[in-house]
């Protein structure tokens, strides 16, 4: 079963200008993506600031309009242009957002930030969700002594803990993570991955992990897809991603990681980067492409097939 | 890299840019204040960029804030030490001084970017209101697009004209970014910077900050957890662990050979992306809380090369012309 299916999904973005504030245009931020998870499965979601991986993240679990495509969730299909298709599901699909601060209520305190979800949906009762609330501090590493502070007490890591632990409390069967472990050094990550990993085992959920820590996206996920402006480039099973990279970009990718050794700079991927209101006709990713030819003008790749990759190239690398 | 190491006597020769010590923070709680930071201490050169690096909770925040004086008010304070910007006392600047110092002198990017931004006004009226509280001459408009075009905005008149929740997370980083370098300030302030961005913004944002530091001279403090962009990018760098700077070191020199147990834990812990099945390792163990900070070494509990000594409070010593180290094991040795 695929716990998220989504086809062709189209998120469009309109801009207002004039007097008459007409719509000029549409900022393209969702581009025709077709993705799915199986249920169980850690699938990870990479690319380039901007590109529209939080927007695919929140239109798939109805938090932003999308415009077109289809979506179904646990093999239903859902009626893209209702709000309220998602609410059956609401409980079950969780996300994490990208920015901790401003979705932690600022006036409550952590202990309130945690037990309202656990008593909402009945996880725990009034009488035991002290115990619930502190099971969860101890799961992503925080002291229980804290439990009546406010989220601007913590620093950026503690906070970012939190907003998982209220994601991971109510048991849900798929969490979209954005960005959840990448303000956290290595040792906090490193907790946080095996807390997902086990929840993966013991309760089969399934994650939409998007994130920019490629050692991090490496250590976790069973598949990857690759985003650029709007639109999945390549996607493949996590070893072969890494190990051979198909797509021009996923390459560039991997060539600007950092590593300790001083004398390997990271490399830098130049050209101009278009505009996701005027999208260049052709490949999307033609302007910054040190391989682009003539018939990369033409249209946007179609995906081939490699092995169990899949990538939108005229010419994917061997 | 081997550009950004100057020489290092014509850089040992000048003044400090920022210099802060024995730094002393605390908050209030029911129980009496708890400090956070224990005497930090840590100087900046003109030109350079200095690392500061450590886990989770150890007080790296709050350590940048003190010296813009933003520490979140009311519960948070300095107890005790002294903040210079080169040679004028940050801690005894009046309001009015320390908000024309904000920006101009020090510029900050701050962790959280979509905290730091005002979410009712679009990003054009944020940008200007600094360039009109310093009076900053004529082209301002120009000047703004051309950093937003730097900071990687194809478009830099639609994000002039946006909301901040128009703009994603890296968007909203960068916009942070570009306002922090707006008017040259000498230091830079970078709390996490580049968190999120995806690795080859990253890349290009770091070489941007690279191209000022050597236009203009300005100096940055760059906070991270990630250690393989302070070892690209930093000349110099402080380790914290529980509120302490346990280890200064430069950077060649603290890669082949970091100088405390809790550094060397830091660069193993490191995952390698060229093995199969790459590990997340951690440093045994759990980062203490500030207000279960104990006497002795932090680190000790956590330590594997812990010994009697370890219950005394190890002090920041120098084992080099570079170097500093708290730790008793370079106390045996010497
Ligand atoms: N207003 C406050 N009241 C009480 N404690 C606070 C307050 N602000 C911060 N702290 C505590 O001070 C410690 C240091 O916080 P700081 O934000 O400096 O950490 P950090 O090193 O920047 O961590 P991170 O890498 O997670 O951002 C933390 O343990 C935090 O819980
Ligand atoms: N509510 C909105 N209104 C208008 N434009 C938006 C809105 N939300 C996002 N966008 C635009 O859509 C594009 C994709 O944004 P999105 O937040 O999905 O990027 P992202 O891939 O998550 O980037 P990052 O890695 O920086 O977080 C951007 O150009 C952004 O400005
Ligand atoms: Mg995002
Ligand atoms: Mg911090």
């Amino acid at each position: 079963m695929n716990i998220l299916d989504i086809q062709n999904l189209h998120t469009f973005f309109p801009i207002t200008g004039g007097v008459f504030s007409k719509i000029t245009g549409y900022i393209k931020a969702v581009n025709d993506v077709s993705l799915y998870i199986k249920k169980g499965e850690i699938v990870s979601v990479v690319g380039e600031s901007g590109c529209g991986k939080s927007t695919l993240g929140l239109t798939a679990l109805g938090l932003t309009p999308a415009s077109s495509g289809t979506i179904a969730l646990a093999d239903k299909k859902i009626d893209i242009k209702k709000q309220h298709s998602w609410k059956p599901f609401r409980k079950d699909y969780q996300i994490i957002f990208q920015d901790p601060f401003t979705s932690l209520n600022p006036r409550h305190t952590i202990y309130k930030i945690l037990s309202e979800p656990l008593l909402l949906h009945k996880v725990y009762t009034r009488k035991n969700v002290r115990e619930g609330v502190i099971r969860l501090m101890e799961h992503v590493g925080l002291s229980t002594d804290y439990l009546r502070r406010f989220p601007h007490a913590f620093s950026g890591g503690q906070r970012q803990r939190i907003a998982i632990a209220r994601a991971i409390g109510i048991k849900p069967k798929m969490i979209v993570c954005d960005e959840v472990a990448s303000a956290l050094d290595v040792s906090v990550q490193a907790q946080i991955i095996q807390l997902l990993l086990q929840l993966k085992k013991e309760m089969n959920l399934s994650l939409m992990f998007i994130s920019h820590d490629l050692s991090l996206v490496k250590a976790i996920s069973d598949r990857i897809y690759v985003m650029y402006l709007g639109k999945i480039v390549e996607s493949a099973p996590s070893s072969d991603l890494f190990k051979k990279p198909k797509h021009p970009y996923t390459q560039a990718l991997l060539n600007s990681i950092p590593t300790l050794n001083r004398n390997k700079k990271p490399a830098i991927l130049s050209g101009e980067v278009p505009s996701p209101i005027n999208l260049p006709s052709g490949c999307v990713f033609k302007s910054r492409c040190k391989y682009a030819k003539e018939e990369c003008d033409r249209k946007h790749p179609e995906f081939s097939t490699i092995g169990d990759t899949h990538v939108a190239c005229y010419f994917p690398l061997s | 890299m081997r550009h950004l190491i100057r020489n290092r006597s014509s850089i040992l020769n000048r003044q400090p840019v920022l210099t802060v010590k024995d730094l002393t923070i605390a908050f209030e709680t029911e129980e009496g204040l708890v400090e956070i930071t224990d005497k930090v201490s840590f100087e900046i050169l003109p030109g350079e960029i200095f690392g500061l690096v450590g886990e989770s909770g150890c007080g790296k925040t709050i350590t940048a804030l003190s010296i813009l004086r933003l520490l979140p008010q009311p519960g948070t304070k300095i107890t005790s030490g002294s903040i210079f910007l080169k040679d004028r006392n940050i801690l005894s600047l009046s309001y009015e001084q320390m908000r024309s110092v904000r920006g101009k002198e020090i510029g900050m990017i701050f962790q959280e970017p979509a905290a730091a931004l005002n979410p009712l006004l679009p990003v054009k009226k944020q940008l200007m209101e600094l360039f009109d509280y310093h009076k900053f001459p004529d082209d301002k408009e120009k000047r703004v697009a051309e950093l937003l075009h730097r900071v990687g905005f194809p478009d830099p008149q639609r994000i002039l004209a946006s909301y901040p929740h128009e703009l994603s997370g890296g968007m909203l980083q960068r916009v942070m970014i570009a306002i922090a370098l707006m008017l040259s300030p000498s230091l830079i302030i970078a709390d996490e910077p580049t968190t999120a961005l995806d690795v080859t913004v990253q890349a290009q944002i770091m070489e941007l900050l690279i191209e000022m530091q050597r236009e203009i001279d300005t100096s940055i403090l760059f906070i991270t957890h990630n250690l393989s962009l302070i070892a690209q990018y930093a000349n110099r760098l402080a380790v914290m662990y529980a509120g302490r700077i346990v280890e200064e070191n430069d950077l060649d020199s603290f890669i082949n050979n970091p100088l405390h147990p809790y550094s060397r834990g830091l660069i193993e812990a490191l995952p390698d992306l060229n093995s199969e099945n790459p590990q997340l390792k951690s440093i045994p163990g759990q980062v203490p809380q500030p207000k279960d900070y104990s006497f002795g070494c932090r680190f000790r509990e956590r330590c594997n090369k812990a010994f009697e000594l370890c219950t005394d409070k190890p002090e920041l010593m120098s084992t080099g012309d570079t170097q500093k180290v708290a730790c008793f094991l370079y106390k045996k040795e010497l």
